[in-house]
Protein backbone atom coordinates (compact mmCIF):
# COMPACT_ATOMS: atom_id res chain seq x y z
CA UNK A 1 0.00 0.00 0.00
CA UNK A 2 2.12 3.34 -1.20
CA UNK A 3 -0.81 5.44 -0.25
CA UNK A 4 0.47 7.83 2.29
CA UNK A 5 -3.26 8.37 3.97
CA UNK A 6 -3.41 4.59 4.52
CA UNK A 7 -0.55 4.90 7.17
CA UNK A 8 -1.55 8.18 8.42
CA UNK A 9 -4.79 7.27 8.97
CA UNK A 10 -3.84 3.96 10.71
CA UNK A 11 -1.30 5.57 13.06
CA UNK A 12 -3.64 8.83 13.85
CA UNK A 13 -6.21 6.36 14.72
CA UNK A 14 -4.45 4.02 16.86
CA UNK A 15 -2.89 7.12 18.63
CA UNK A 16 -6.33 9.07 19.22
CA UNK A 17 -8.37 5.88 20.23
CA UNK A 18 -5.11 5.09 22.67
CA UNK A 19 -5.68 8.84 24.02
CA UNK A 20 -8.96 8.31 24.18
CA UNK A 21 -8.78 4.91 25.63
CA UNK A 22 -6.67 7.05 28.77
CA UNK A 23 -8.94 9.48 29.48
CA UNK A 24 -11.83 6.99 29.60
CA UNK A 25 -9.69 4.20 32.61
CA UNK A 26 -8.81 7.33 34.41
CA UNK A 27 -12.49 8.72 35.00
CA UNK A 28 -13.74 5.37 33.99
CA UNK A 29 -12.54 3.66 37.01
CA UNK A 30 -12.94 6.66 39.36
CA UNK A 31 -16.54 6.84 38.33
CA UNK A 32 -17.79 3.37 38.20
CA UNK A 33 -15.78 2.40 41.89
CA UNK A 34 -18.00 5.25 43.32
CA UNK A 35 -21.16 4.28 41.47
CA UNK A 36 -21.06 0.66 42.54
CA UNK A 37 -20.11 1.15 45.86
CA UNK A 38 -21.50 4.54 47.05
CA UNK A 39 -25.00 5.63 47.88
CA UNK A 40 -26.06 9.16 47.19
CA UNK A 41 -28.94 11.42 45.99
CA UNK A 42 -29.52 11.50 42.05
CA UNK A 43 -27.34 9.16 41.69
CA UNK A 44 -29.88 7.29 39.11
CA UNK A 45 -29.84 10.97 37.13
CA UNK A 46 -26.09 10.94 37.00
CA UNK A 47 -26.47 6.89 36.22
CA UNK A 48 -28.40 8.09 33.26
CA UNK A 49 -26.35 10.81 32.08
CA UNK A 50 -23.14 8.73 31.94
CA UNK A 51 -24.47 6.27 29.68
CA UNK A 52 -26.43 9.12 27.51
CA UNK A 53 -23.39 8.59 25.08
CA UNK A 54 -24.72 4.93 24.02
CA UNK A 55 -28.38 5.90 23.18
CA UNK A 56 -28.02 9.33 21.82
CA UNK A 57 -27.03 9.26 17.55
CA UNK A 58 -23.70 10.00 17.13
CA UNK A 59 -24.24 13.32 15.41
CA UNK A 60 -26.35 14.73 18.50
CA UNK A 61 -23.31 13.97 20.44
CA UNK A 62 -21.31 15.83 17.89
CA UNK A 63 -23.59 19.10 17.99
CA UNK A 64 -23.42 19.04 21.42
CA UNK A 65 -19.97 18.84 21.16
CA UNK A 66 -19.61 21.81 18.86
CA UNK A 67 -21.34 23.70 20.78
CA UNK A 68 -19.40 23.21 24.03
CA UNK A 69 -15.81 22.95 22.34
CA UNK A 70 -16.94 25.99 20.00
CA UNK A 71 -15.22 29.70 20.57
CA UNK A 72 -18.56 30.43 22.51
CA UNK A 73 -18.46 26.92 24.92
CA UNK A 74 -17.60 26.32 28.02
CA UNK A 75 -14.97 24.61 27.45
CA UNK A 76 -13.65 26.40 24.05
CA UNK A 77 -13.05 29.36 26.02
CA UNK A 78 -11.35 27.44 28.87
CA UNK A 79 -9.21 26.00 26.62
CA UNK A 80 -8.37 29.46 24.36
CA UNK A 81 -7.18 30.90 27.72
CA UNK A 82 -4.94 28.26 28.69
CA UNK A 83 -3.29 27.57 24.86
CA UNK A 84 -4.50 30.49 23.25
CA UNK A 85 -5.56 27.70 20.30
CA UNK A 86 -9.02 26.32 19.67
CA UNK A 87 -10.27 22.85 20.18
CA UNK A 88 -12.53 22.49 17.46
CA UNK A 89 -10.69 20.64 13.93
CA UNK A 90 -7.57 19.58 16.10
CA UNK A 91 -6.50 15.38 16.98
CA UNK A 92 -8.03 16.69 20.52
CA UNK A 93 -11.34 17.31 19.18
CA UNK A 94 -11.19 14.04 17.64
CA UNK A 95 -9.65 12.31 21.17
CA UNK A 96 -12.63 14.20 23.30
CA UNK A 97 -15.20 12.84 20.80
CA UNK A 98 -13.51 9.14 20.52
CA UNK A 99 -13.86 9.76 24.81
CA UNK A 100 -17.60 10.32 25.34
CA UNK A 101 -18.63 8.04 22.90
CA UNK A 102 -16.36 5.00 23.83
CA UNK A 103 -17.34 5.99 27.76
CA UNK A 104 -20.11 4.37 28.02
CA UNK A 105 -19.06 1.29 27.24
CA UNK A 106 -16.35 0.88 29.80
CA UNK A 107 -17.59 2.69 32.47
CA UNK A 108 -21.12 -0.29 32.17
CA UNK A 109 -18.59 -2.69 31.95
CA UNK A 110 -16.33 -1.73 35.09
CA UNK A 111 -19.00 -1.12 37.20
CA UNK A 112 -20.79 -4.16 36.75
CA UNK A 113 -17.60 -5.97 37.33
CA UNK A 114 -17.21 -3.62 40.73
CA UNK A 115 -20.60 -4.23 41.18
CA UNK A 116 -19.64 -8.65 41.70
CA UNK A 117 -17.04 -7.99 43.53
CA UNK A 118 -17.58 -9.28 47.21
CA UNK A 119 -17.64 -6.18 49.58
CA UNK A 120 -16.41 -8.69 52.18
CA UNK A 121 -13.12 -9.61 50.14
CA UNK A 122 -12.32 -5.93 50.43
CA UNK A 123 -13.74 -5.54 54.38
CA UNK A 124 -11.17 -8.53 54.66
CA UNK A 125 -8.44 -6.46 53.28
CA UNK A 126 -8.91 -3.41 55.21
CA UNK A 127 -8.92 -5.90 58.60
CA UNK A 128 -5.61 -7.08 57.40
CA UNK A 129 -4.21 -3.48 57.45
CA UNK A 130 -4.72 -2.53 53.87
CA UNK A 131 -5.38 1.42 53.23
CA UNK A 132 -7.94 2.22 50.28
CA UNK A 133 -5.88 2.33 48.15
CA UNK A 134 -3.69 -0.95 48.48
CA UNK A 135 -7.64 -2.35 48.93
CA UNK A 136 -8.56 -1.00 44.91
CA UNK A 137 -5.11 -2.16 43.82
CA UNK A 138 -4.62 -5.83 44.98
CA UNK A 139 -8.35 -6.82 45.77
CA UNK A 140 -11.05 -4.99 43.91
CA UNK A 141 -9.31 -3.94 40.69
CA UNK A 142 -7.57 -7.83 40.03
CA UNK A 143 -11.17 -9.33 41.04
CA UNK A 144 -12.86 -6.76 38.81
CA UNK A 145 -10.08 -7.41 35.88
CA UNK A 146 -12.08 -9.43 33.72
CA UNK A 147 -14.98 -7.34 33.53
CA UNK A 148 -12.37 -3.87 33.03
CA UNK A 149 -10.49 -5.74 30.09
CA UNK A 150 -13.77 -6.40 28.28
CA UNK A 151 -14.56 -2.81 29.04
CA UNK A 152 -11.03 -1.74 27.53
CA UNK A 153 -11.19 -3.70 24.50
CA UNK A 154 -15.17 -2.86 23.91
CA UNK A 155 -14.08 1.20 24.47
CA UNK A 156 -10.53 0.78 22.24
CA UNK A 157 -12.67 -0.72 19.54
CA UNK A 158 -15.34 1.77 19.69
CA UNK A 159 -12.76 5.18 20.10
CA UNK A 160 -11.12 3.30 16.91
CA UNK A 161 -14.31 3.25 14.87
CA UNK A 162 -15.59 6.41 16.01
CA UNK A 163 -17.25 8.42 13.08
CA UNK A 164 -19.90 10.89 13.39
CA UNK A 165 -18.76 12.91 15.68
CA UNK A 166 -15.36 13.11 15.08
CA UNK A 167 -16.38 14.54 11.45
CA UNK A 168 -18.65 17.08 12.90
CA UNK A 169 -16.46 18.51 15.76
CA UNK A 170 -13.00 17.26 14.19
CA UNK A 171 -13.61 17.35 9.97
CA UNK A 172 -11.54 15.07 7.76
CA UNK A 173 -8.21 16.65 7.93
CA UNK A 174 -5.34 14.00 6.88
CA UNK A 175 -2.64 13.36 9.56
CA UNK A 176 -4.66 15.19 12.37
CA UNK A 177 -8.51 14.23 12.39
CA UNK A 178 -8.97 11.44 9.33
CA UNK A 179 -9.04 8.30 11.61
CA UNK A 180 -9.41 4.91 9.34
CA UNK A 181 -12.91 4.95 9.12
CA UNK A 182 -13.09 8.67 7.87
CA UNK A 183 -10.42 7.76 5.68
CA UNK A 184 -12.68 4.59 4.47
CA UNK A 185 -15.68 6.88 4.14
CA UNK A 186 -14.18 9.48 1.90
CA UNK A 187 -11.55 7.08 0.17
CA UNK A 188 -14.90 4.98 -1.06
CA UNK A 189 -16.71 8.17 -2.12
CA UNK A 190 -13.73 9.23 -4.09
CA UNK A 191 -14.31 6.03 -6.24
CA UNK A 192 -10.79 4.75 -4.51
CA UNK A 193 -12.19 0.68 -3.37
CA UNK A 194 -8.35 -0.39 -3.13
CA UNK A 195 -7.64 1.85 -0.36
CA UNK A 196 -11.00 1.61 1.20
CA UNK A 197 -10.86 -2.43 1.42
CA UNK A 198 -7.60 -2.45 3.02
CA UNK A 199 -8.37 0.00 5.38
CA UNK A 200 -11.26 -2.44 6.76
CA UNK A 201 -9.03 -5.54 6.14
CA UNK A 202 -7.13 -4.46 8.11
CA UNK A 203 -9.14 -2.67 11.19
CA UNK A 204 -11.20 -6.19 10.65
CA UNK A 205 -8.23 -8.13 11.54
CA UNK A 206 -7.27 -5.98 14.72
CA UNK A 207 -10.41 -6.18 15.61
CA UNK A 208 -11.12 -9.95 15.32
CA UNK A 209 -7.59 -10.78 16.86
CA UNK A 210 -8.17 -8.61 19.99
CA UNK A 211 -11.44 -10.13 20.18
CA UNK A 212 -10.21 -13.90 20.09
CA UNK A 213 -6.80 -12.77 22.91
CA UNK A 214 -9.61 -11.95 25.18
CA UNK A 215 -11.76 -15.26 25.03
CA UNK A 216 -8.71 -17.31 25.40
CA UNK A 217 -7.17 -15.17 28.02
CA UNK A 218 -10.40 -14.95 30.23
CA UNK A 219 -10.54 -18.52 29.76
CA UNK A 220 -6.53 -19.17 31.37
CA UNK A 221 -7.22 -17.01 33.77
CA UNK A 222 -10.33 -18.74 35.62
CA UNK A 223 -8.56 -22.23 34.88
CA UNK A 224 -5.08 -21.20 36.85
CA UNK A 225 -6.92 -20.23 40.27
CA UNK A 226 -8.91 -23.35 39.73
CA UNK A 227 -7.75 -26.66 40.96
CA UNK B 1 -7.52 -7.73 78.33
CA UNK B 2 -10.67 -6.85 75.96
CA UNK B 3 -13.70 -4.76 76.92
CA UNK B 4 -16.40 -4.62 74.32
CA UNK B 5 -19.60 -2.89 75.39
CA UNK B 6 -22.07 -3.29 72.23
CA UNK B 7 -25.12 -1.50 71.19
CA UNK B 8 -26.17 -1.64 67.45
CA UNK B 9 -29.65 -1.45 66.17
CA UNK B 10 -30.67 -4.06 63.86
CA UNK B 11 -34.39 -4.20 61.76
CA UNK B 12 -35.96 -6.85 64.59
CA UNK B 13 -34.21 -6.54 67.57
CA UNK B 14 -31.44 -4.66 69.35
CA UNK B 15 -27.56 -6.09 69.93
CA UNK B 16 -27.20 -5.01 73.04
CA UNK B 17 -24.07 -6.95 74.47
CA UNK B 18 -21.46 -6.22 77.24
CA UNK B 19 -18.07 -8.79 77.96
CA UNK B 20 -14.81 -8.70 78.94
CA UNK B 21 -12.32 -11.14 77.72
CA UNK B 22 -9.03 -12.16 79.16
CA UNK B 23 -6.51 -13.90 77.16
CA UNK B 24 -9.30 -17.52 76.45
CA UNK B 25 -11.60 -18.60 74.05
CA UNK B 26 -14.84 -17.25 74.46
CA UNK B 27 -17.64 -18.15 72.95
CA UNK B 28 -20.69 -16.95 71.54
CA UNK B 29 -23.95 -19.37 71.19
CA UNK B 30 -26.94 -19.35 69.88
CA UNK B 31 -28.77 -19.53 66.64
CA UNK B 32 -28.76 -18.01 63.03
CA UNK B 33 -29.72 -14.62 63.55
CA UNK B 34 -29.58 -13.97 67.03
CA UNK B 35 -26.57 -11.43 66.88
CA UNK B 36 -23.24 -13.05 66.70
CA UNK B 37 -21.97 -11.81 63.65
CA UNK B 38 -23.14 -8.57 63.89
CA UNK B 39 -21.27 -8.41 67.22
CA UNK B 40 -17.81 -9.76 65.72
CA UNK B 41 -18.66 -7.04 63.30
CA UNK B 42 -19.36 -4.30 65.22
CA UNK B 43 -15.79 -5.30 67.24
CA UNK B 44 -13.80 -5.14 63.71
CA UNK B 45 -15.39 -2.05 62.63
CA UNK B 46 -16.96 -3.53 59.76
CA UNK B 47 -20.35 -2.37 60.94
CA UNK B 48 -20.71 0.53 62.69
CA UNK B 49 -22.19 0.31 66.17
CA UNK B 50 -24.73 2.97 67.45
CA UNK B 51 -23.36 3.00 71.59
CA UNK B 52 -21.21 1.89 73.51
CA UNK B 53 -17.57 1.15 74.03
CA UNK B 54 -14.35 -1.42 72.98
CA UNK B 55 -11.65 -1.17 74.32
CA UNK B 56 -8.58 -3.59 73.51
CA UNK B 57 -5.33 -3.08 75.81
CA UNK B 58 -5.16 0.12 76.79
CA UNK B 59 -6.31 1.11 73.02
CA UNK B 60 -9.89 2.40 72.94
CA UNK B 61 -11.37 0.87 69.63
CA UNK B 62 -14.69 3.08 69.79
CA UNK B 63 -16.70 4.82 71.98
CA UNK B 64 -19.59 6.17 71.07
CA UNK B 65 -19.29 9.22 73.81
CA UNK B 66 -16.06 10.03 72.66
CA UNK B 67 -16.56 9.69 69.27
CA UNK B 68 -13.85 7.59 68.73
CA UNK B 69 -14.15 4.60 65.81
CA UNK B 70 -11.00 3.52 64.48
CA UNK B 71 -10.87 2.49 61.28
CA UNK B 72 -11.07 -2.05 60.44
CA UNK B 73 -7.22 -1.24 59.18
CA UNK B 74 -6.28 0.84 62.23
CA UNK B 75 -7.92 -1.92 65.16
CA UNK B 76 -5.39 -4.48 64.94
CA UNK B 77 -8.18 -7.16 65.06
CA UNK B 78 -8.41 -10.49 63.00
CA UNK B 79 -11.19 -11.85 61.76
CA UNK B 80 -11.37 -15.57 60.27
CA UNK B 81 -14.36 -15.30 58.30
CA UNK B 82 -17.07 -18.54 57.55
CA UNK B 83 -15.99 -18.89 54.36
CA UNK B 84 -12.18 -17.59 54.66
CA UNK B 85 -12.40 -15.30 52.13
CA UNK B 86 -8.84 -15.85 51.09
CA UNK B 87 -8.10 -13.65 48.09
CA UNK B 88 -8.81 -15.90 45.35
CA UNK B 89 -6.44 -14.47 42.90
CA UNK B 90 -3.53 -14.50 45.21
CA UNK B 91 -1.50 -17.86 46.18
CA UNK B 92 -1.66 -18.94 49.54
CA UNK B 93 1.91 -17.55 50.42
CA UNK B 94 0.39 -14.03 49.08
CA UNK B 95 -2.94 -14.16 50.82
CA UNK B 96 -0.42 -14.81 54.22
CA UNK B 97 1.58 -11.88 53.33
CA UNK B 98 -1.01 -9.46 52.68
CA UNK B 99 -1.38 -8.46 56.23
CA UNK B 100 2.06 -8.88 57.33
CA UNK B 101 3.80 -4.87 58.35
CA UNK B 102 7.41 -4.84 58.21
CA UNK B 103 10.20 -5.66 55.83
CA UNK B 104 9.93 -7.87 53.37
CA UNK B 105 12.71 -10.52 54.36
CA UNK B 106 11.20 -10.68 58.14
CA UNK B 107 7.51 -11.06 56.44
CA UNK B 108 8.84 -14.33 54.34
CA UNK B 109 10.71 -15.62 57.58
CA UNK B 110 7.39 -15.17 59.26
CA UNK B 111 5.35 -16.12 56.97
CA UNK B 112 7.28 -19.55 56.16
CA UNK B 113 6.88 -20.21 60.32
CA UNK B 114 3.46 -19.39 60.65
CA UNK B 115 2.32 -21.74 57.41
CA UNK B 116 4.84 -24.63 59.46
CA UNK B 117 2.73 -23.86 62.29
CA UNK B 118 -0.76 -24.36 60.47
CA UNK B 119 0.62 -27.44 58.86
CA UNK B 120 0.37 -26.11 55.19
CA UNK B 121 3.81 -24.70 54.49
CA UNK B 122 3.55 -27.55 51.32
CA UNK B 123 0.49 -25.84 49.81
CA UNK B 124 1.92 -21.94 49.77
CA UNK B 125 2.18 -22.34 45.75
CA UNK B 126 -1.47 -22.85 45.70
CA UNK B 127 -4.50 -20.74 44.84
CA UNK B 128 -7.16 -21.03 47.39
CA UNK B 129 -9.37 -22.18 44.48
CA UNK B 130 -6.97 -25.60 44.60
CA UNK B 131 -7.63 -26.21 48.10
CA UNK B 132 -9.35 -28.39 50.52
CA UNK B 133 -11.72 -26.75 52.73
CA UNK B 134 -9.73 -27.26 56.48
CA UNK B 135 -6.65 -26.45 54.15
CA UNK B 136 -7.95 -23.46 53.40
CA UNK B 137 -9.37 -22.83 57.18
CA UNK B 138 -5.88 -23.03 58.27
CA UNK B 139 -4.79 -20.63 55.56
CA UNK B 140 -7.51 -18.26 56.49
CA UNK B 141 -5.94 -18.54 60.16
CA UNK B 142 -2.17 -18.05 59.15
CA UNK B 143 -2.83 -15.03 57.30
CA UNK B 144 -4.84 -13.38 60.29
CA UNK B 145 -2.31 -14.66 62.31
CA UNK B 146 0.66 -12.82 60.41
CA UNK B 147 -1.04 -9.32 61.01
CA UNK B 148 -0.18 -10.57 64.32
CA UNK B 149 -3.75 -9.31 65.88
CA UNK B 150 -4.60 -8.80 69.68
CA UNK B 151 -7.45 -10.26 69.28
CA UNK B 152 -8.87 -13.07 66.94
CA UNK B 153 -12.19 -13.48 66.37
CA UNK B 154 -13.44 -16.34 64.38
CA UNK B 155 -16.53 -16.39 62.61
CA UNK B 156 -18.43 -20.01 62.52
CA UNK B 157 -15.17 -20.85 61.30
CA UNK B 158 -15.62 -24.75 60.95
CA UNK B 159 -18.93 -24.99 60.46
CA UNK B 160 -18.24 -25.39 56.49
CA UNK B 161 -16.17 -28.47 57.30
CA UNK B 162 -16.24 -31.92 57.31
CA UNK B 163 -16.72 -33.93 60.94
CA UNK B 164 -13.57 -35.71 60.30
CA UNK B 165 -11.33 -32.30 59.59
CA UNK B 166 -13.39 -30.08 61.89
CA UNK B 167 -12.50 -32.59 64.90
CA UNK B 168 -8.48 -31.96 63.84
CA UNK B 169 -8.98 -28.19 63.43
CA UNK B 170 -10.76 -27.86 67.11
CA UNK B 171 -7.78 -29.62 68.75
CA UNK B 172 -5.59 -27.29 66.68
CA UNK B 173 -7.32 -24.39 67.93
CA UNK B 174 -6.46 -25.04 71.35
CA UNK B 175 -3.30 -25.59 70.43
CA UNK B 176 -2.68 -22.47 68.53
CA UNK B 177 -4.78 -20.50 71.14
CA UNK B 178 -1.73 -21.48 73.89
CA UNK B 179 0.69 -20.25 71.26
CA UNK B 180 -0.87 -17.45 70.47
CA UNK B 181 -2.33 -16.08 74.03
CA UNK B 182 -4.09 -13.27 72.86
CA UNK B 183 -8.24 -13.98 73.71
CA UNK B 184 -10.42 -15.59 70.48
CA UNK B 185 -13.74 -14.63 70.21
CA UNK B 186 -15.44 -17.56 68.44
CA UNK B 187 -18.78 -17.50 66.94
CA UNK B 188 -20.74 -20.89 66.85
CA UNK B 189 -24.27 -22.71 66.55
CA UNK B 190 -22.98 -26.32 67.50
CA UNK B 191 -23.28 -26.47 71.00
CA UNK B 192 -20.84 -29.70 71.20
CA UNK B 193 -18.10 -27.26 69.50
CA UNK B 194 -18.37 -24.44 72.11
CA UNK B 195 -18.34 -26.66 75.07
CA UNK B 196 -15.11 -28.06 73.68
CA UNK B 197 -13.45 -25.19 72.69
CA UNK B 198 -14.64 -22.20 75.17
CA UNK B 199 -13.14 -21.26 78.12
CA UNK B 200 -16.65 -19.46 78.77
CA UNK B 201 -19.69 -20.14 76.83
CA UNK B 202 -22.24 -17.44 76.43
CA UNK B 203 -25.05 -18.01 74.80
CA UNK B 204 -27.16 -15.14 72.75
CA UNK B 205 -30.70 -14.49 71.68
CA UNK B 206 -32.54 -12.06 69.69
CA UNK B 207 -28.61 -9.91 70.30
CA UNK B 208 -29.05 -10.67 74.38
CA UNK B 209 -27.27 -12.22 76.62
CA UNK B 210 -29.14 -15.18 78.16
CA UNK B 211 -27.06 -17.35 79.34
CA UNK B 212 -22.93 -17.44 80.48
CA UNK B 213 -21.42 -20.78 81.49
CA UNK B 214 -17.73 -22.10 81.77
CA UNK B 215 -16.87 -24.56 78.68
CA UNK B 216 -14.66 -26.70 78.89
CA UNK B 217 -15.94 -29.73 80.06
CA UNK B 218 -17.67 -27.96 82.44
CA UNK B 219 -20.58 -27.07 80.56
CA UNK B 220 -23.58 -26.18 82.52
CA UNK B 221 -21.79 -25.78 86.19
CA UNK B 222 -23.13 -24.53 89.81
CA UNK B 223 -21.43 -25.37 92.88
CA UNK B 224 -24.01 -27.84 94.88
CA UNK B 225 -23.97 -26.89 98.71
CA UNK B 226 -20.40 -26.87 99.84
CA UNK B 227 -19.32 -29.78 98.15
CA UNK B 228 -16.12 -29.37 96.64
CA UNK B 229 -15.66 -30.15 92.86
CA UNK B 230 -19.62 -31.07 92.77
CA UNK B 231 -21.85 -29.48 89.76
CA UNK B 232 -25.53 -29.70 89.17
CA UNK B 233 -26.83 -29.90 86.18
CA UNK B 234 -30.25 -29.34 85.40
CA UNK B 235 -32.06 -30.82 81.98
CA UNK B 236 -34.96 -29.08 82.20
CA UNK B 237 -33.10 -25.61 82.51
CA UNK B 238 -30.96 -26.76 79.14
CA UNK B 239 -34.06 -27.76 77.34
CA UNK B 240 -35.64 -24.72 78.01
CA UNK B 241 -33.18 -22.82 76.27
CA UNK B 242 -35.04 -22.89 73.35
CA UNK B 243 -32.22 -22.99 71.12
CA UNK B 244 -33.68 -26.14 69.38
CA UNK B 245 -31.59 -28.51 71.05
CA UNK B 246 -32.02 -31.54 73.28
CA UNK B 247 -30.38 -32.33 76.30
CA UNK B 248 -28.29 -35.07 74.65
CA UNK B 249 -26.77 -32.71 72.51
CA UNK B 250 -25.31 -30.36 75.27
CA UNK B 251 -24.61 -32.91 77.89
CA UNK B 252 -22.51 -35.54 76.06
CA UNK B 253 -19.89 -33.10 74.93
CA UNK B 254 -18.95 -32.42 78.93
CA UNK B 255 -19.51 -36.08 79.58
CA UNK B 256 -16.82 -36.94 77.09
CA UNK B 257 -14.45 -34.88 78.83
CA UNK B 258 -14.86 -36.01 82.55
CA UNK B 259 -13.55 -33.06 84.34
CA UNK B 260 -15.89 -32.69 87.04
CA UNK B 261 -15.10 -35.31 90.23
CA UNK B 262 -18.78 -35.29 90.80
CA UNK B 263 -22.10 -34.39 89.15
CA UNK B 264 -25.94 -34.00 89.98
CA UNK B 265 -28.03 -33.88 87.15
CA UNK B 266 -31.29 -32.47 87.82
CA UNK B 267 -34.32 -33.95 84.86
CA UNK B 268 -38.10 -34.30 85.53
CA UNK B 269 -37.28 -38.06 84.56
CA UNK B 270 -33.71 -39.50 83.57
CA UNK B 271 -34.02 -40.25 80.11
CA UNK B 272 -33.15 -43.59 78.47
CA UNK B 273 -30.61 -42.43 76.13
CA UNK B 274 -28.56 -41.08 79.20
CA UNK B 275 -28.32 -44.40 80.99
CA UNK B 276 -27.53 -46.15 77.16
CA UNK B 277 -25.00 -43.21 76.40
CA UNK B 278 -23.10 -44.13 79.92
CA UNK B 279 -23.46 -47.97 79.46
CA UNK B 280 -22.10 -47.86 76.10
CA UNK B 281 -19.29 -44.86 76.23
CA UNK B 282 -17.67 -46.42 79.32
CA UNK B 283 -17.47 -43.07 80.84
CA UNK B 284 -14.85 -42.61 83.63
CA UNK B 285 -17.75 -42.38 86.04
CA UNK B 286 -20.60 -44.31 87.50
CA UNK B 287 -24.28 -43.85 87.83
CA UNK B 288 -24.43 -43.23 92.07
CA UNK B 289 -27.24 -43.15 92.61
CA UNK B 290 -30.82 -42.78 90.49
CA UNK B 291 -33.67 -41.22 92.21
CA UNK B 292 -36.43 -41.27 90.00
CA UNK B 293 -38.89 -41.54 92.61
CA UNK B 294 -38.64 -38.10 94.64
CA UNK B 295 -36.10 -35.29 93.02
CA UNK B 296 -35.15 -37.91 90.14
CA UNK B 297 -31.81 -37.01 90.93
CA UNK B 298 -29.28 -38.30 88.82
CA UNK B 299 -25.46 -38.50 90.95
CA UNK B 300 -22.46 -39.59 88.28
CA UNK B 301 -18.89 -39.66 89.82
CA UNK B 302 -15.52 -39.83 88.03
CA UNK B 303 -14.44 -43.32 90.22
CA UNK B 304 -10.41 -42.17 89.56
CA UNK B 305 -11.15 -38.78 91.10
CA UNK B 306 -13.86 -39.76 93.92
CA UNK B 307 -12.05 -40.87 97.34
CA UNK B 308 -13.22 -38.78 100.22
CA UNK B 309 -17.10 -40.01 100.14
Amino acid sequence: MENPIVWQAVSLSLKVALMALANVVVVGLVLARMMARRQFPWKTVLEAFLTLPLVLPPSVIGFLLLVLLGKHGPIGQLAEQLWHRPILFTTAAAVIAATVVAFPLFYQSVRAAFEGVDPRYEQAARILGAGEFKVFFTVTLPLAWPGVLAGLVMAFARALGEFGATLMVAGNIPGVSQTIPLAIYFTAEAGDYTTASFLVVVVSLVCLSIMVWLNCWTRHRVSKWQG
Amino acid sequence: MFRASVYKKLPSFAVDIDVQVANEILVLLGPSGSGKTTFLQCIAGLVRQDGGKIELKDRVLFDSGRGINLSPRERRVGYVFQDYLLFPHMTIWKNVLYGCRGKKQACWDKAQKVLEMVGIAHLKDRFPGQISGGEKQRAALARALMAEPEILLLDEPLSALDPLTRYRLQKELIDLHKKMNIPFILVTHDVREAHLLGHRVITLEKGRITDIRPGRGMSVVKPVEKRPGCFQVSIKEVQEQRLGLTAQQVLIPFLDRGHFTSLEITCHHVPPWLKNELAERKLSCQVDRVDEERMKILIIREQILSGED
